[in-house]
């Protein structure tokens, strides 16, 4: 214990549940899972390969390509350029030709930055729709029981419907530009950010409110001064794994009918067999949930600096 | 009269029928007494209390502050609870000055003494209960002694008209105890603040207390009343005086009797003898 090894010793302190790892171990195991993932997938695009499915699914090396190919960059890109530098008659041909295909790089450059923005947008529309209707509803239903006898039931009855069963409804009723889009991921988180939100709102210890009427607060104070700000970081937390949700409703309202946007893309690629791109925009797509939810994290840090549980 | 109870009782609804918890009660507590209720857990003496404080409701009797029937919670009785209630989203001084935030405390400008505010007030409780060092620390950065301190400042800030008191220290290591009961002790002395304390420690009751009222286990009724002979600037040696001693057993004597014990020496030994056990 005096040696500073803690209760069992360096090594075997890793069979013990609960026993803390230091920043440069978590740092090493975050860096192993990783490199593990993409071992695992350059095993399996291996067995496609030899069976000569490569296309079916790509290497790690070839998506990173890929990628670079979005980016002008890539080893398709600098082929084409290649060939056609070779086909060119004159040197001016050449260059127009390598002109042209740098162009259609940047070209799908901006497709890709293109669905981003839409399902972006969308995501945001629907997100602070629900974050509007839903944290006053769940704050309600939390605070009043009759509120909760009312709207508890059905919300709950509700949640359990399917979201992807009701895009056929939205189609009919709202048609196919961005408003069933909106909706589908509306309706998939709301229900959740209620509930959540309700959640918190009741873990609000009776105490509390108690404390605020004795110092002569009226009931909506005990709401609005009390249990609101109490419940606050757990609401913040309720977005963040909404956020979650809200994509994953994104892709599904995008796969179904879109015109562009993530989904849409992806569906796209597929029908070319382009799984290449598909797996880019999966990573993009991974790299901007991970985003905001880091973003998320570091503010719910930040504003709520009272309630960080203390790691050990 | 400052606090009149009535004949307020309480039952509780349970599988096994109506649970009574509080026999019609009657008691009451003059301008600047401080009056201790003791008595085993589940003696209703809690109950009696969050009654008087209008957070309960009782299911007969009345409660009257200052000739006012208490109908529900407000301002005029402020409260310390057992746990620890601090909102932990505000710093120390915010804790203290939470009334201020309240529609009810509009007038908290207004001067309660010729030259004091009520924000001057609540600055001044919170150096006179040692904490003007930690006014922007967080409650989650404090010991449990330092909350409680935190609670009584905040409940006193509110200036009211009694202050209720449930088991407020029941949660500390006894050195903090010792320590939170000077303090309380000087501190209603000083701001002459009428109390109503409710502890299951009869040490406590008897060094806080002007008077003390016994409650059998339940259902809760008064078994005893002690007027307390010490007077205002007792120390805590007191509570080794042949004097305070003798009250203790009283008061000890008067609870055991009262029931409401499940394991007693007698009962410990006779099962450790027919058990048997054989260990070692």
């Amino acid at each position: 214990m005096s040696d500073g090894r803690g209760k069992f010793g360096r090594a075997m302190r890793l069979l013990h549940p609960r026993q803390p790892l230091n920043r440069p171990l978590k740092a090493a195991g975050a860096l192993l899972g990783f490199l593990l993932f993409i071992a695992a997938w350059q095993v399996l695009s291996g067995h496609y390969a030899q069976k000569g499915q490569a296309v079916l699914f790509p290497s790690p090396a070839a998506v990173g390509g890929a990628a670079l190919d979005y980016l002008g960059k890539g080893p398709k890109t600098e082929k084409r350029v290649l060939a056609a530098r070779e086909d060119a008659a004159t040197p001016a041909e050449a260059d127009l030709a390598e002109l042209k295909i740098r162009e259609k790089a940047r070209e799908s450059l901006e497709i890709l930055s293109g669905d981003l923005k839409i399902s972006f947008q969308r995501v945001l529309i629907a997100f602070l729709l629900a974050t509007i209707i839903g944290v006053p509803l769940g704050l309600f239903i939390g605070a009043f029981h009759w509120f909760e006898s009312i709207l508890q039931p059905v919300t709950e009855f509700i949640r359990y419907v399917p979201v992807p069963a009701l895009i056929p409804l939205l189609i009919v009723l709202f048609g196919i530009d961005e408003a069933p889009k909106v909706m589908l991921i509306f309706i998939g988180t709301v229900l959740q950010l209620i509930l959540m939100t309700s959640d918190e709102v009741r873990r609000v210890p009776m105490d509390l409110l108690q404390v605020c009427y004795t110092l002569g607060g009226k009931a909506s104070e005990v709401v609005t001064k009390v249990m609101l700000p109490a419940a606050l970081p757990g609401i913040f937390d309720a977005l963040r794994l909404c956020n979650g949700w809200a994509w994953t409703w994104l892709i599904v309202a995008e796969l179904v009918a879109a015109n562009e946007g993530m989904g849409y893309r992806i569906v796209k690629y597929q029908r070319f067999l382009d799984t290449e791109r598909i797996f880019v925009y999966l990573i993009v797509l991974g790299l901007v949930g991970l985003t905001i939810d880091l973003l998320f994290r570091l503010m719910n840090r930040h504003f709520f600096r009272w309630a960080a549980t203390d790691k050990r | 009269m400052s606090l009149e109870i009535t004949n307020i009782s309480k039952s509780y609804k349970s599988r096994a029928g109506d649970v009574q918890a509080l026999t019609p009660t009657t008691f009451s507590v003059a301008p600047g007494d401080f009056v201790s209720l003791v008595g085993p857990s589940g003696c209703g003496k809690s109950t009696m209390l969050y009654i008087t404080a209008g957070l309960e409701s009782a299911d007969s009797g009345t409660v009257e502050l200052n000739g006012r029937r208490v109908t529900g919670p407000d301002r005029s009785r402020g409260m310390v609870f057992q746990g620890y209630t601090l909102m932990p989203w505000l710093t120390v001084e915010q804790n203290v000055k939470f009334a201020h935030r309240l529609d009810a405390n509009i007038d908290y400008e207004v001067p309660i003494a010729e030259t004091l505010t009520h924000q001057a007030y609540a600055d001044k409780l919170i150096d006179i209960v040692g904490l003007s060092d930690f006014r922007r620390r967080l409650p989650r950065e404090l010991s449990g002694g330092m909350k409680q301190r935190v609670a009584i400042a905040r409940a006193l800030a509110n200036k009211p008209e009694i202050l209720l008191m449930d088991e407020p220290f029941g949660a500390l290591d006894a050195q903090t105890r010792e320590e939170m009961q000077e303090l309380m002790l000087l501190l209603s002395i000083h701001e002459r603040t009428t109390v109503l304390f409710v502890t299951h420690d009869v040490e406590e009751a008897l060094y806080l207390s002007s008077r003390v009222l016994v409650f059998s286990s339940r259902p809760g009724r008064i078994v005893d009343e002690i007027q307390i002979p010490f007077g205002s600037n007792r120390s805590l040696d007191i509570k080794l005086a042949p004097e305070f001693l003798s009250l203790k057993r009283r008061v000890l004597d008067q609870l055991h009797h009262s029931g409401g014990r499940t394991l007693n020496r007698e009962a410990i030994l006779t099962r450790l003898r027919e058990s048997n056990l054989q260990t070692k």
